[in-house]
């Protein structure tokens, strides 16, 4: 899977969560703060994250992954970003 | 007239070691961050039964400068809880020094009167219903009472009922919004400070004006996470059924407090797990259920104790986690209950916690016995009324040993390593739903 197939399924996996503004949200946005989600919500976005990829976040790092680009770079390295 | 409508907001706890404690531990800090950001529904439903040829201003005390020249006003109406009660009078006081007239209501005004009505020109008892619309005509008549009672029942009935102004809501920096559809509850514990002291018994608001309801007060916020602010929001199952389905289709996110019987109900539970609950707090109050004494006079908590890791279990695996409340400083709790709160939790898999020390609010049954029994630090202590401040000898273990106990439960239950747990295991949940 390449790069845009992986952004394009993680806006779809967030409208889910957050709405339809996912489609359109910035790269480099904080997601809690763009998309107006509540921190439940966060952890419900990383959960999904790492249902459809097969990744895990490290526990000690599930507050690092607050943009759209860090939760592609991490899929893209295969969940060892 | 233009009236302003002054809300009180925010916990301030005053132990020093508290404080710092609060500033350090996260959860800890958030849920005082949100209690803060709340609106104050009395007096949204103050504005909506203000007769309209008059200008109604929606104020938060954080955003009044103390320092500044008082807002003008032809009436002033101030609402707040025991903690924020002595600011709530200084500016009373303020505003009757510069000749405008002030009405003061509010949970610890209808328990305290006498003491409320030296600072106030009018003391509003009860719910604003029944009373509200006297007060503005008697106050552009010249002529203010000083008290007015406002119904302790029926105020959801068509003749009574307001839907509140959450229009005045609107560009403000709030991300949650609160409904309520119940009043009082029938449990009646003795600490209990909140509205079923301004009722008779548990008023039930219809399904259908509920809805609507939550509907005006979601629109005027971009993606609101709604709190409902009732005691207990499922004592009715069959009204909590038919609410919670027809709540299911807005997409609200949403939050309520209740009792642990609604781990009894399948059918609710799976209904609420569709409908966008998020969180149901919970008042265990005790892991042990046996030193709940006279704060469960009833014994429903007591009994229900030996269930409540099965309970716990039933609400979470359904995706909504559970804030379960614990209450430090019991009659018969020994400096043991700090390991027994952490054991439970621990045991439990509560996403959230909240613990908190028993707080003898004036005017509750629990002020009215410790201060029989000469237990009370001091006689007036509005501003330690936090949930968080020591202000009663305990039974069993001395001032110091609650005060230290609680301060170690609070490293022990609010620090990273706890915080990553909890969020892990909300996260397994989620993806075992996904399944």
């Amino acid at each position: 899977m390449n790069h845009e197939t992986h952004e394009a399924d993680l806006r779809a996996l967030l409208a889910g969560i957050a709405g339809p503004d996912a489609a359109t949200v910035d790269l480099d946005a904080d997601l809690i703060e763009a998309l107006g989600i509540d921190s439940l919500a966060g952890l419900r976005v990383l959960a999904a994250v790492e249902k459809r990829f097969g990744v895990r976040f490290p526990d000690e790092r599930l507050g690092d992954f607050k943009t759209l680009r860090e939760l592609l770079d991490f899929v893209g390295q295969g969940g060892k970003g | 007239m233009k009236i302003g409508l002054i809300a009180m907001s925010g916990v301030r706890v005053r132990t020093p070691e508290l404080a710092e404690l609060g500033i350090t531990l996260p959860q800890f800090l958030n849920r005082g961050q949100v209690i803060a950001s709340l609106p104050s529904l009395g007096l949204l439903t103050v504005a909506a039964l203000t007769p309209e040829e008059h200008e109604v201003q929606y104020r938060e005390i954080a955003e009044l400068d103390g320092d500044a020249p008082l807002e003008a006003f032809d009436l002033v109406a101030i609402s707040s809880f025991a903690a924020q009660i002595d600011e709530a009078y200084a500016l009373a006081d303020r505003y009757r020094a510069a000749g405008t007239p002030v009405v003061l209501g509010g949970l610890h005004v209808t328990l305290m009167p006498d003491e409320a009505a030296e600072h106030a020109d009018a003391v509003v008892l009860n719910g604003a219903e029944g009373a509200w619309p006297r007060v503005v005509e008697d106050a552009r008549a010249g002529s203010l009472a000083p008290r007015y009672e406002g119904l302790r029942r029926g105020v959801f009935e068509p003749e009574h009922y307001v839907r509140p102004r959450f229009d005045l809501l609107a560009d403000r920096p709030y991300n949650r919004v609160t409904v309520q559809t119940s009043r009082g509850c029938p449990l009646n514990c003795e600490f209990c400070a909140a509205s079923l002291r301004i009722t008779d018994s548990l008023q039930q608001k219809p399904v259908e004006l509920a809805i609507e309801e939550i509907k005006a007060a979601t629109s005027q916020i971009d993606r609101p996470f709604l709190e409902l602010a009732d005691d207990n929001t499922f004592v009715n199952k069959r009204w909590a059924r038919d609410f919670v389905r027809a709540l299911a289709p807005l997409g609200v996110s949403w939050f309520t407090e209740t009792d642990v019987s609604v781990a009894d109900d399948d059918e609710l539970l799976d209904a609420l797990a569709d409908s966008g609950c998020r969180q149901l707090l919970i008042g265990f109050e005790s892991p042990d259920g046996n030193d709940l004494g006279a704060i469960d006079p009833h014994g429903f908590k007591a009994g229900r104790s030996s269930r409540y890791l099965e309970a716990i279990d039933k609400i979470q695996s359904r995706g909504i986690t559970v804030n379960g409340c614990f209450i430090l400083g019991l009659d018969g709790q020994t400096p043991d209950v700090f390991e027994h709160v952490r054991d439970f939790v621990d045991r439990s898999g509560l996403i959230e916690v909240q613990v908190t020390v028993q707080t003898p609010f004036p005017g509750t049954p629990l002020y009215a016995r410790l201060a029989a029994a000469g237990r009370l630090l001091q006689e007036r202590f509005w501003d330690r009324c936090t949930l968080f401040d020591v202000n009663f000898v305990p039974s069993d273990m001395t001032v110091e040993q609650l005060e230290s106990g609680m301060r170690w439960l609070f490293t022990e239950l609010y620090n990273e390593h706890e915080f990553v747990k909890r969020k892990r295991r909300y996260m397994e949940i989620v993806k075992q739903r996904m399944a």
